[in-house]
């Protein structure tokens, strides 16, 4: 499932999936499959990046 | 890559060199001695021809092995030339040789265990020399004088007292595919250097992030699982009795290729193959010099024609096997960013 959250708190920070990978510490393909839903990302992955987007994991990656 | 790792590289590689150097300068001349025989030989040169017959010698080869042969004569006048063809009980050729005078060793060879005969064959002109290079496999659009074939006399009509002689030594096992072994450690010892210099020079190591690590325990996976099936087909192959394509060190490296393929095909396919922290165009462009070297080298073997031996690809057709690898490898890293500028263009 797409994790459109995900998508919009990148954007509202107008930062790239690249630029979001870097700081996080993964490969930009990892993010695009964050965000198109390929892949689940461990906890300690949700958790970097929730600190770099100033979001909660319940805000990003709660079900809606 | 830091300076010490640089060092380290370079002072292996030349230690590797040193040491094949030395491989292939002790080998030649050393070993036990098995045989060694003196032939008497005269031969009556008149009308232009010498006596076909040739002195014959005949041993035995108890224990299979590298060998090297080693032989000599010379004679007085000069002009008369003898011609050496060694055969199996078979009667398959494996050393042939033709000079005026001679004193050489050869590289050892690999000689089953029966009896061998050696055969010095005089020979005074064009027509016998003809019929030796056709009896040894070597073709020739003229003659062996550069012209039409003429029955162009080397040696004046009289007596020649001949004398041959041939050694046979026993060369460590492993002497008649040194070239095959010194490539094969040469890449082991490589990928140790590569291994270790991954492992101490933390500038380095490659970073991979969790997708990708779990992606490469797939790839792994569908390799492991490719290279059983690829076995269990060449395994069918050789027990339904069809003929054999390649030579066994060919094939055993048939299945690895079959394994490396199919994991970097995967990895680059699910974005595992480069790391975080890798030059993608350094990586690309070793990988486009890896393929001209190896597609270089076999275009040489092949206008060579040492591409086959009895019909099977040998192991110098490796280059050939490892240019398709890293062709296949670039192919796949370009389909795939391809892939990836369309479906950000999207």
């Amino acid at each position: 499932m797409k994790n459109l959250k995900l998508k919009a708190a990148r954007a509202a920070l107008d930062l790239s999936q690249q630029e979001l990978a870097d700081r996080t510490g993964v490969s930009r393909q990892t993010i695009s499959a964050i965000e198109k839903g390929d892949y689940n990302p461990t906890i300690n992955l949700c958790r970097a990046i929730c600190r770099v987007l100033g979001k909660t994991l319940d805000e990003l990656f709660g079900e809606e | 890559m830091k300076k010490k790792t640089g060092i380290i590289f370079i002072l292996s590689l030349l230690f590797f060199w040193i040491l094949g150097l030395g491989v292939f300068l002790l080998f030649p001349g050393k070993g036990k001695v098995i045989l060694d025989e003196t032939v008497s030989h005269q031969v009556v040169a008149s009308g232009g021809t010498a006596a076909s017959e040739a002195a014959v010698l005949r041993f035995d080869v108890v224990h299979a092995g590298s060998y090297s042969f080693y032989t000599q004569w010379q004679h007085e006048p000069g002009g008369m030339i003898t011609s050496l063809i060694i055969t199996d009980s078979e009667g398959n050729i494996v050393l042939a040789c033709s000079a005026e005078w001679l004193a050489a060793g050869f590289a050892p060879i690999w000689l089953k265990k029966g009896t061998y005969t050696a055969s010095f064959r005089p020979i005074a002109n064009d027509r016998a020399y003809l019929q030796f290079l056709m009896e040894t496999g070597t073709v020739l659009e003229k003659g062996p004088t550069g012209s039409a074939i003429v029955d162009f006399q080397y040696a004046e009509n009289g007596i020649w007292n001949m004398e041959y002689q041939l050694q046979l030594r026993k060369s460590p096992f492993f002497s008649a595919n040194a070239e095959l072994l010194f490539g094969i450690l040469g890449g082991i010892l490589l990928a140790l250097l590569f291994l270790f210099i991954s492992i101490t020079d933390t500038s380095l190591r490659r970073k991979y992030d969790e997708r990708q690590l779990l992606k490469q325990r797939n790839a792994y996976k569908y390799a492991g699982f490719s290279m059983i099936g690829f076995t269990c087909f060449l395994l069918c192959w050789i027990a339904g009795g069809l003929p054999s394509f390649a030579k066994p060190e060919v094939l055993l490296f048939l299945i690895i290729f079959s394994w490396v393929l199919v994991y970097a095909v995967c990895a680059i396919w699910n974005d595992a193959y480069f790391a975080l922290n890798e030059n993608r165009s350094r990586l690309i462009g070793i990988f486009v010099t890896l393929t001209l070297l190896n597609l270089l080298f076999t275009g040489i073997t092949i206008c060579n024609g040492k591409l086959l031996t009895d019909g099977e690809l040998n192991f110098r057709s490796l280059n050939l096997f490892c240019g398709i690898l890293s062709a296949t490898i670039i192919t796949a890293i370009l389909l795939k960013m391809q892939k990836e500028k369309r479906e950000q263009e999207e």
